[in-house]
Parts: C-alpha cells; sequence; structure tokens
C-alpha cells in the first residue's frame, strides 16, 4: 500500500504500522534504519503517534528527530 | 400572610436549587493497552487515589487490551493475566478491539466469562454457538444520571477487523456507522452518551459530524496521543499512544440531566510515583508464570552460530507460511547460539523477542535476488540468512570487500533461480521495511507473529537437528 513519510511516497505491506513506514522511508533516504527511535512520528494532524500505529492506504505521517 | 410568602420564598429556592444541582461524572480511560503489564501497578495507584475522590469513578477500555506481550499472550487461558488485572483494578467496561480476535473465537469467549465487566460493542455479531457474549451497549447509573456507553471496532477493506480471517469465522461485522445509527434511540433515552470506539481518531472526527448528540467519544485504535482530548461537533475526542504510557480523566458535568460541561487530561502512567503492592506481586506472578517453561520440541544437536538458527528460523516460518521461500535479517536472530536438548517456549522468545509480523509477497527471482542485496546493505553489511532450500553465492568485489559484486540464488538442487518465475516469500516485518529495491507486490500482514510460527513449527515438527546446516557461501573474486 501506498503512505507518505515526510510528502515522501513510500511503499508498504497491507497491514503495515508507522515504523514500517518510517524504516522504508530512512533506507530510501540513505538513512539508518534502526534509527527509528531517534524520531517522533506525527500524524497528518500533528498528533504524536505510536509507531505501530496501524497505517492505511494514502495516509500521511510525519518524522522528526527526538528532542 | 408574610409567613405563607416566605415559606413559598423557601420552598420555591429549594426547587431552584435542585434544579441547578451539577454534578460531576468522572471516566478514566485507557486504549491500546497491548498488554503492557510492568504498568499496571501504577495505573492501579491512579485509580485507588482517583476512587478515593470519587467512589464512582468509572473505568473503561477502548480495546486492544490484548497481543504484544508474551506474558499475557502466551498464557494459559491466553490474555488470562490483562483480565485478572484488569479485574482487581475494577474495569467498568471495554470494547473490542481488532487484537481481541488474536485469542480467536474460544479464547475470545473465554475471556468475556472470566471478565468481570462487560465487553460491549455494537457492530460485532458472533454466531450463537461461540459463546462469545459481548453486549452492543452498557447504561451507568449515577445519582440518578444514566450514562449510555455504546461500543464499536473497527473494520478494514475487506469488512474485517485487522486479525487473521481464521479469528472471525462465523461473525458477522455490520458497518460502524449503520450500527451507530440504529442505536440513535440509546441517545434519547440517556442523560450523557459515550462512544466507546476502537475505531481510530480521524473515524472518529467523521463520527462526531454524523453523530453530534455524543458528549464524548473515547478512542483507540491509531494509538493518537491527543492532548487532554479535543472537540469536534461539540463531541469531546479522547485517545493516547500504545502500551499504556498515559490515561485520560475526562470530567463530564451535567446538569438537569445534560452535560453542560466537559473537559479531559492526561496523566502519565509509567512514571507515576506510586504503585499498588497487590497488582505489583500479581503481575510478578504472571511474569515468572511455567508457561514459559513448556517444552515444545527438542534439537538433536546443539545450534552453534547464528547462520544455523537463523537457516531453522527460516524453516519454521516458511513451513507455517507454506511459501517457496523465506528470509531473515541476521540481526533478527538473538541468540548466538544455542545448547541442544529440549527448546522451550521461552527459547524461541529469547530468539525471536521482537514480536514482528510475518509478512508475504509474490516475488519474481530478480526482485528476490534484489532484495537480498537491498537488505545486506541496510542492514550493516550483512548478508541475510535464508530457508534451508535457497543456498546463496556471495561474491564480494575484490577492492572493497563491504560490496557484493555478485550474487547467485540456488535452489535445492543447484539450479539458479528463475529470474521471471513469481515465488511466494515470507519473511518478518523488519526485513521487508528495509528492502528498498523496487518490487511488485508490496505483501501482506499475515496476520500472524514470526515468533508463533516458530511454536507452531516446533510443536509439530517435535525433533530438529541443524547441526551444519548453512545457506550461503560468501567469497571474495578475483580481480
Amino acid at each position: 500500500m501506498k503512505v507518505f513519510v515526510n510528502e515522501k511516497e513510500v511503499s508498504v505491506f497491507a497491514g503495515a504500522c508507522a515504523k514500517d513506514a518510517v524504516r522504508q522511508f530512512l533506507c530510501q533516504c540513505g538513512e539508518d534504519a534502526g534509527a527509528l527511535s531517534a524520531f517522533v512520528i506525527y500524524d497528518s494532524y500533528g498528533h504524536e503517534i505510536g509507531e505501530d500505529s496501524p497505517l492505511r492506504e494514502n495516509q500521511s505521517i510525519r518524522i522528526e528527530k527526538a528532542k | 400572610m408574610r409567613r405563607i410568602f416566605f415559606s413559598v420564598l423557601l420552598v420555591f429556592a429549594f426547587i431552584q436549587a435542585q434544579a441547578a444541582e451539577r454534578k460531576e461524572i468522572h471516566i478514566l480511560s485507557v486504549n491500546d493497552v497491548h498488554a503492557k503489564v510492568e504498568n499496571f501497578p501504577q495505573l492501579a495507584a491512579i485509580v485507588d487515589s482517583l476512587r478515593a475522590i470519587d467512589p464512582q469513578l468509572l473505568v473503561m477500555s477502548a480495546g486492544d487490551n490484548r497481543t504484544g506481550n508474551p506474558v499475557n499472550d502466551q498464557y494459559e487461558p491466553a490474555a488470562y493475566p490483562m483480565v485478572a488485572l484488569m479485574n482487581i483494578i475494577g474495569f467498568d467496561c471495554s470494547t473490542f478491539g481488532n487484537h481481541e480476535f488474536d485469542s480467536r473465537q474460544a479464547g475470545l469467549a473465554k475471556v468475556i466469562s472470566l471478565s468481570n465487566f462487560p465487553h460491549v460493542c455494537a457492530n460485532v455479531h458472533p454466531d450463537p454457538s461461540l459463546g462469545i457474549h459481548n453486549m452492543p451497549y452498557v447504561i451507568f447509573n449515577i445519582d440518578g444520571i444514566s450514562i449510555g456507553v455504546l461500543g464499536v471496532v473497527q473494520l478494514g477493506t475487506r469488512g474485517l477487523p485487522d486479525t487473521h480471517p481464521d479469528n472471525v469465522k462465523s461473525i458477522r461485522f455490520s458497518p460502524v456507522a449503520e450500527t451507530i445509527k440504529e442505536y440513535e434511540w440509546l441517545a434519547k433515552k440517556c442523560d450523557v452518551n459515550i462512544l466507546l470506539s476502537h475505531i481510530g481518531y480521524e473515524d472518529d472526527v467523521k463520527i462526531s459530524a454524523q453523530f453530534p448528540y455524543y458528549d464524548l467519544i473515547i478512542g483507540g485504535h491509531t494509538h493518537t496521543q491527543l492532548k487532554g482530548g479535543e472537540v469536534h461537533n461539540g463531541v469531546l475526542i479522547t485517545q493516547n499512544v500504545n502500551k499504556l504510557e498515559r490515561v485520560t480523566l475526562t470530567t463530564l458535568i451535567v446538569e438537569d440531566g445534560k452535560v453542560v460541561g466537559k473537559e479531559a487530561k492526561n496523566i502519565e502512567v509509567a512514571d507515576y510515583p506510586a504503585k499498588n503492592k497487590v497488582v505489583e506481586e500479581l503481575v510478578r506472578y504472571f511474569s515468572e508464570n511455567e508457561v514459559f517453561k513448556r517444552v515444545i520440541a527438542h534439537a538433536d544437536n546443539a545450534f552453534v552460530n547464528t547462520e544455523e538458527l537463523g537457516v531453522f528460523m527460516c524453516d519454521a516460518i516458511r513451513s507455517e507460511g507454506d511459501a517457496d521461500f523465506s528470509v531473515w535479517n541476521v540481526g533478527g536472530v538473538r541468540l548466538d547460539s544455542l545448547e541442544g536438548g529440549d527448546m522451550t517456549v521461552n527459547t524461541v522468545l529469547q530468539l525471536d523477542p521482537f514480536g514482528n509480523k510475518c509478512v508475504e509477497l509474490k516475488m519474481t527471482g530478480a526482485e528476490l535476488h534484489d532484495m537480498m542485496l537491498s537488505i545486506y546493505k541496510n542492514d550493516d553489511k550483512r548478508f541475510p540468512y535464508t530457508s534451508s532450500n535457497i543456498r546463496s553465492t556471495v561474491y564480494l568485489d575484490p577492492v572493497d570487500s563491504s560490496k557484493i559484486q555478485r550474487l547467485e540464488l540456488r535452489d535445492a538442487n543447484g539450479k539458479l533461480l528463475k529470474k521471471s518465475k513469481v515465488y511466494k516469500v515470507v519473511a518478518n516485518n523488519y526485513v521487508t521495511s528495509i528492502n528498498d529495491a523496487p518490487h511488485n507486490d508490496a505483501g501482506v500482514d499475515m496476520n500472524r507473529l514470526t515468533s508463533d510460527m516458530i511454536i507452531s513449527f516446533l510443536e509439530k515438527t517435535k525433533k530438529i537437528d541443524y547441526k551444519g546446516v548453512t545457506c550461503q557461501r560468501i567469497f571474495k573474486a578475483q580481480r
């Protein structure tokens, strides 16, 4: 399924969670996929969501480095 | 005359006072706890403190109480620790999350039967033969104020909750909005109306627009951290991230049978300075449960390295997933070696502790080849393990040995995998998420944990021997 991380389209398996999409995004950006815990994940409304938050087709999430 | 006048004034003042009587209803809610039993001593202390102020505090869960902790999920009966903990705290009700169905039909019936609180979910209609006794709603009465609580669970694209389809056979599900509409009469009957919802934040907002007569939607499923709560269309919506990091205390102010004010605030759980000692002891009891020592198979020989373990884990999920091939990342094999002899549930959970899902993909030989290279690139230059029916021959660049010059994948007969042939491949979700090589099929969640699949494989196989088994040969290529 197609989702968006920081406005970049990534493809993840149907039933994927936020962490799956973030890892795929990090790999595509040449970053370390293991650095997931260094980021905070937000939904399109600006709410923090858990890394196990289930995703839907075309959902947009945003990640920022944790403070 | 004056006496009569003052008497009338007194009576009138009394009636006014009664009419203006305000009552606060307090509700503590959790969502997507996913069996984070370690935080229950703190949760119990929070509830104790709140009940000292308001003995009529209502405690509710918006579902997904289980799945995420083997202490709970592997217990016999499954998910009982969470039931026991929620009972001892005195939960008033819970709705179903999609993961409640991970207990399977008989397991869910058992969970409900052991619970001291009702499970309210109006869009779930189990066949009576299953013995699953959920209620569509419950009405609480606090000092003459009626509080109606209707429950609903999310449905995915197939019209089923996100769980393995086998788990919901003989259970019918009705669309959420249609179901809520059927219960409009409940809203007219009750002074306060709460939707206990496991449909996700976005859908909660949509529901608030369609049914603005709800005073409160206690939400779950999307693990959305709301600061206290948000008001949409006059409806207060609450939700927290998963694993009991926080709970929400909602106060509804009721006057003349109507909610005239509402507010919600978060309470941090993990760092709460008090713990209920009885609950703490109960958590310790469950954590030390003998179920993890259950012997499920016998290894005739020791596993002397991670490759032997990795191939075994791949074979397990390949068998359980009925796949052609399987792949496992090196970092996902958490033991360096394993002594021969009895293999227990605990052995598997040490080997595969992450609670990873198994993903099924249709991949061509070429895509599988590229996926292996991608995993190598993205997993600290560690070449992944495969099921024993593939042999990977890796030629490293003679100048830069961290680069792979060439990779050959051969089947059990020594033949190169056909580049254009489509194979069924299974892997854990970490592997699939770090594969950034192009591929046609993004895959689908099998709704099974890889650790559960390994346990199931061992229970069926009983004896295993991976002495000397290898899946890869790595050479430095000639210049």
